[in-house]
Order: structure tokens, then C-alpha cells, then sequence
């Protein structure tokens, strides 16, 4: 009984970055802009959220960080998606590069450290659970409600279903690509700050270690839904947190193939064999307004 | 001719606008940026061995970057060349350093079956397109995650050094015969005829594109599917062969990675970095032309090898080269931004 209350908290504590940054590349994609670039603003959002800790003494200071700096690097590819209609894949990719170099180039300049930054406040806990998990389940039930049951909602899926249509009635289909890519960031940076200050007390070099393209294999699985998503990531952080666990049952598998069974799931998902996943229908085609 | 040569011009821009801000970082770091370009660019072209280095890091860029621009061609977005590269990889690897058989345990012979293991690799990519409809940009990062968690197992246990109880993940080096012939030994740096290699796959490429039929074919497919259907292309064939090929391509450099000698022969932890996804940086800033993509692997792999001896000479750490590498993509990403603003200009006029 003890052993599957603590592998549960440790499935829902391992899900919940993947969980957020999913969400978050949820209300873009749903509105209609490809995002590859999560890793990246996980990366800075986890690495900026260390750093306004340091500083300021303050570790929920630096959740805002975090969101913030996530916000800032989502701010530019909204820019070129939006804006400049660039490709959305190169632009996510170049995000994700820039994060990786700048964060290392500033534990330098900043510490010069090359791995990692010193000791820094994190966010305090509930009942031995991070505030910061208890704040992603919140937002991603939340996200449900916004998505559905608001018109901010209702409007992020009708400019990334169908952009003309929605122009046509009057909406901004602008102003809500730039408002969903910049939650989506946000939300992602909060997923970076959960691994640097509410996980650990400090950051890491490449400490996202892919869980942004964890989530977004999630977003894919649960088919761009909140509840698919947050079912996916528990999944999914699952056969991180049961890892242990699972190798005493089946010792002959090795642990680098249950590490695969995310991306053999969304690979299979795409196929249609679990479900056919079917992204949003404008997603990644930039739109020309005519005004 | 003028557009053509306005899309020339662009990633020259790029390339400047990019040592611009990155003289402004380097200068707000309190160094000198005229002083860490010199370094930077010493670093990387004077000398035998900083050449003999930057072309070694540029060898499986050129094969990487002419992966992503094949797809690219056929108007796919390939984000799986790191996947392809480790398979490619992994399997001159295997066959170099544990199959005895002298008949197929030569350099050609394992070239072939690295290209043949990348191609499979892709196609299934290129298989879930053409038949499902699956985006490959999706298809293809499982796939590298796939290929990695792979990666770390063949390390770990059936190709591991010394067994399963090994003393590190690696592999043991590949036997002589499975050897790329190297170009300037006495320079010590693994310079390999895998550069020549390179730039046969090059003129390969251009050459599908310029002068064959598949070549029209797929860049029928890749400007327009449907037109490309109606005019009788077999547009899923065409589909997963483009994607199968750009697999190749890329596991080429993963090959040249292992039987080359930059690591003693042997595929050791990381010894791939990010070839995969220099590739897209290479492509784009090449222009999508074969030509375009030597050139800037060059121009990347400079940056990579000067970065070093920057770093070692002054303050500035190397990461801003990665950083100058992002700026680059984001400004040809951006590149309506630059039309943009010369056709402003041309109104002003």
C-alpha cells in the first residue's frame, strides 16, 4: 500500500512538467501555430527561474521568471509565425538552439560554472508536494473550462480551425495566435521552473532533457485535448516513475526500451492504431488577412 | 535574375547581422569583439590543423545539411536526421568492429548498409506520410528519441567494449579494413577522405535534382501534390523514397562519424553531438541549394572549432557560437522580415 501511494505521488510529480508544457503547446497548436520550440522555453523558463531566485531571494519571484522568460522566447516565434509568416518548424527549431547556448553561455558570464548554478531558493510544499505540482493540475483543469467553456477559448479554436471563418465574424485572429503562442511559452517556462526550483534547488545544464518534446509527443497522444493530454502525460510519467519498478517484474527488458514507449505510443497514435490523432486543421499554416 | 539574387543576399545578411549582435554580447561581456573574431577566426582556418579540424566537424554537416534539403525538395521537413545519423552510426559500428568476415567487413560494404540501415530508418517516416498522412515533422522527433534510447542501449549492451560489464559505454574500434584512409595524418586531427565523400554526394544530389527524372519528380511533388498527382506522379512512392534517401544521406555522416577516427574508431557517448540538427541550420542557410550546404557546414563548423580556441584565448565563452547558429536560423526563418523591408525600401525610391 505504502509502495503505490509513493510511486502514484512520483508518477504524478514526474508528469507534471511534461503535463504543463503540453498544455501549453496545446492553446498554440490549437490556435493554429506549430510549436517545436517547448524544450527551448522549458529550458530558459527552468534556467530563468533559478536565476530570479538567486537574485531575488525569492523563489515564487522566480516562478514568474520562468514564466516570464518562457513567455519572452514564445514572444518570437509568434513574431515570425505571426508576423513574418515564417516556417513555424524553423523557427521552434532555432528556439530550441538558442536556449540550449544561452543558458550555458549565461551559467558562464553569470557564475562562471559550466554545469550548473549555485544553490538557490525553491518553492516551498504542501504536504510533501511542490506548490508548483499543485498549481500545473490546477491550470491544466482549468485549461479544460478556458478552452471550452470561455470565449477566449472558443476563440483560439476557431482561428486555428478555420481562420477565414473566424475573420469573417470579426475576430483578431491575430491577437489570439500571439495570445495563445505566449501562454503556450508561459506555461512552458512554469514547467522549466517546476525542474529547477520546485523539483531542485538550482539549474541544471540541459536539465529539460527533452520533456519538451515529451509533452509535445503527449499534446499528439491525447489528441489536443486538456483531457487527452493530462491522461497522456500521467501515462507517460508513469513509465518514468515506475521505472524502478517495472525492471523487478521484467528484468529482460532494458530500461532504454521502456524509456521508448512514449514516442512508440504517439508513433502508433499518429498511425491510427491507438486511435487516429488528428491535428487541429490549420495548425502551421500562417494566415493572410486581407485587411 | 534580380530575385535570385536577393535570396543570395539573404543569408549573407544573415550571417552578418548575426556576428553584429554577437559582437554586442561579446563587447557588453567587456572584451574586445574584434579581438575574439580574430581568435575565432584563426582558430578555425589558420593554420594545417584548424583547417584539418573545421573540414573534419564539417564532414557530416554537408552529409546532414543534403538530407534535410532532399526533403526539403520533396517538400518535407526532415527534424529525424540525429535518429538517421545514430542508426547510420551504430551500424558501421556493429558490422566494423564484430563481424570478422573479410568479404563484408570493408569500408565500402559498410557504407552501403549504413546508408541502407539510415533509408529504412526514414522511410518508416516516409511510409506513415505517404500512407496515413502522418506530419513527418512529428513522425520524425519520435523517431530520434526512438533512435536515441536506442543509442544508449546498443552502447550499453550488445555493442559494449569488453561485454555488458565493459568498463564504458562504448563500442570497441572498428578493424583496419573498415577504415576511412586518412588525408593529413601528420596533423593528427582524423581528417578522413569522408570530406570527399561528402562532396561526391554533393554533386549526387545536385545532379538528381538537376538532371534526372526522380529529381523533377520530386520536386514536382514537393511544389505542389496535387498537380503532381494529376500529372501521373506517383506521389507516396515518391514520398518515402525522398525521406528513405535524405535517411541515407544523414546516416552517411553517422558512418563517417565512427569509421573516419574521430574517436579512436570507436562509437563512444556523444560522439554524434548534433549533427541531425545542424543539418537544418546548414540546409536552410545554404539555401536548399547542394552548393549552398557545403558552404555553410563550413561556415558552421568554423564557428564550432574557432568557438574553441576563442574560448581558450579570451573570456568569451564558446556557447555564443550556438547562440550565433540560433540568430542565424531565426533571421532566415524571418526572411520575409528582410523582403519586407527591401520592398519598402524599393517604394520609397
Amino acid at each position: 500500500m505504502h509502495m503505490l501511494i509513493s510511486l502514484l505521488m512520483a508518477t504524478l510529480r514526474q508528469a507534471a512538467p511534461i503535463l504543463i508544457t503540453a498544455i501549453g503547446g496545446m492553446f498554440s497548436e490549437v490556435a493554429g501555430v506549430i510549436n517545436i520550440g517547448l524544450e527551448g522555453m522549458m529550458l530558459m523558463g527552468a534556467f530563468s527561474a533559478a536565476v530570479v531566485s538567486y537574485y531575488t531571494g525569492n523563489a515564487y519571484v522566480g516562478i514568474l521568471g520562468g514564466m516570464i522568460a518562457g513567455g519572452l522566447m514564445a514572444g518570437i516565434h509568434a513574431v515570425l509565425s505571426i508576423k513574418y509568416k515564417g516556417n513555424q518548424t524553423v523557427s521552434g527549431v532555432a528556439i530550441n538552439l538558442f536556449a540550449s547556448g544561452f543558458t550555458v553561455f549565461m551559467l558562464r558570464v553569470l557564475f562562471n560554472q559550466s554545469g550548473n548554478t549555485p544553490t538557490v531558493p525553491k518553492v516551498g510544499t504542501i504536504g510533501n508536494v511542490s506548490i508548483i505540482v499543485i498549481l500545473i493540475y490546477g491550470v491544466a483543469i482549468w485549461s479544460h473550462y478556458f478552452l471550452y467553456k470561455t470565449k477566449t477559448g472558443l476563440r483560439m479554436r476557431a482561428v486555428g480551425e478555420h481562420p477565414l471563418a473566424a475573420d469573417t465574424v470579426g475576430i483578431n485572429v491575430a491577437k489570439v495566435r500571439y495570445f495563445s503562442v505566449i501562454m503556450s511559452g508561459a506555461l512552458a517556462g512554469l514547467g522549466g521552473a517546476y525542474l529547477s526550483i520546485g523539483a531542485l534547488s538550482q539549474f541544471t545544464k540541459e536539465m529539460s532533457a527533452g520533456r519538451g518534446f515529451i509533452a509535445l509527443a503527449a499534446l499528439v497522444f491525447g489528441k489536443w485535448t486538456p483531457k487527452g493530454v493530462l491522461a497522456a502525460s500521467l501515462l507517460f510519467g508513469f513509465a518514468d516513475a515506475g521505472q524502478t519498478l517495472i525492471q523487478q517484474y521484467v528484468d529482460f527488458i532494458p530500461p532504454q526500451f521502456i524509456q521508448m514507449i512514449p514516442y512508440i505510443l504517439t508513433l502508433l497514435a499518429l498511425a491510427g492504431v491507438v486511435g487516429k490523432a488528428v491535428a487541429p486543421s490549420a495548425a502551421g499554416k500562417p494566415y493572410e488577412s486581407n485587411h | 535574375m534580380k530575385n535570385k539574387l536577393k535570396d543570395m543576399m539573404i543569408p549573407v545578411l544573415a550571417v552578418f547581422i548575426a556576428l553584429i549582435i554577437g559582437a554586442g554580447i561579446i563587447g557588453y561581456l567587456g572584451e574586445s569583439p574584434l579581438n575574439a573574431y580574430y581568435y575565432l577566426f584563426t582558430g578555425a582556418f589558420v593554420g594545417q590543423r584548424a583547417i584539418a579540424r573545421t573540414l573534419l566537424e564539417a564532414t557530416p554537416m554537408i552529409f546532414t545539411g543534403l538530407s534535410v534539403l532532399f526533403a526539403f525538395k520533396a517538400g518535407m521537413f526532415n527534424i529525424g536526421g540525429q535518429g538517421q545519423v545514430i542508426m547510420g552510426g551504430l551500424i558501421a559500428a556493429a558490422v566494423g568492429a564484430f563481424v570478422h568476415n573479410a568479404g563484408v567487413n570493408n569500408v565500402f560494404i559498410i557504407l552501403i548498409l549504413s546508408g541502407l540501415a539510415g533509408f529504412a530508418w526514414a522511410a518508416i517516416a516516409g511510409f506513415l506520410k505517404a500512407k496515413l498522412g502522418v506530419h513527418e515533422v512529428i513522425s520524425t522527433i519520435m523517431l530520434n528519441y526512438i533512435a536515441m534510447n536506442f543509442e544508449q542501449y546498443a552502447l550499453n549492451y550488445p555493442l559494449k567494449a569488453g561485454g555488458p560489464s565493459g568498463p564504458s559505454p562504448q563500442t570497441p574500434p572498428v578493424f583496419e579494413s573498415a577504415r576511412l584512409m586518412q588525408l593529413m595524418p601528420q596533423t593528427r586531427e582524423a581528417f578522413n577522405i569522408g570530406f570527399i565523400l561528402a562532396i561526391v554526394a554533393v554533386i549526387v544530389v545536385w545532379f538528381i535534382m538537376e538532371k534526372t527524372i526522380l529529381g523533377y519528380e520530386i520536386k514536382a511533388v514537393g511544389n505542389n501534390p496535387t498537380s503532381a498527382e494529376n500529372a501521373g506522379i506517383n506521389v507516396p512512392w515518391i514520398t518515402a523514397l525522398s525521406l528513405g534517401i535524405a535517411g541515407s544521406l544523414a546516416a552517411l555522416g553517422g558512418a563517417e562519424r565512427i569509421l573516419g577516427g574521430v574517436g579512436q574508431y570507436t562509437y563512444r557517448q556523444g560522439i554524434m553531438a548534433s549533427y541531425g540538427f545542424d543539418g537544418i541550420a546548414v540546409a536552410l542557410l545554404g539555401k536548399n541549394h547542394p552548393v549552398g550546404a557545403v558552404l555553410s557546414a563550413i561556415l558552421f563548423a568554423a564557428l564550432r572549432v574557432g568557438g574553441r580556441s576563442m574560448q581558450f584565448n579570451t573570456s568569451v565563452p564558446s556557447q555564443i557560437v550556438i547562440i550565433l547558429q540560433a540568430i542565424i536560423i531565426l533571421l532566415i526563418a524571418a526572411e520575409n522580415m528582410f523582403k519586407m523591408i527591401l520592398n519598402r525600401k524599393k517604394v520609397s525610391e
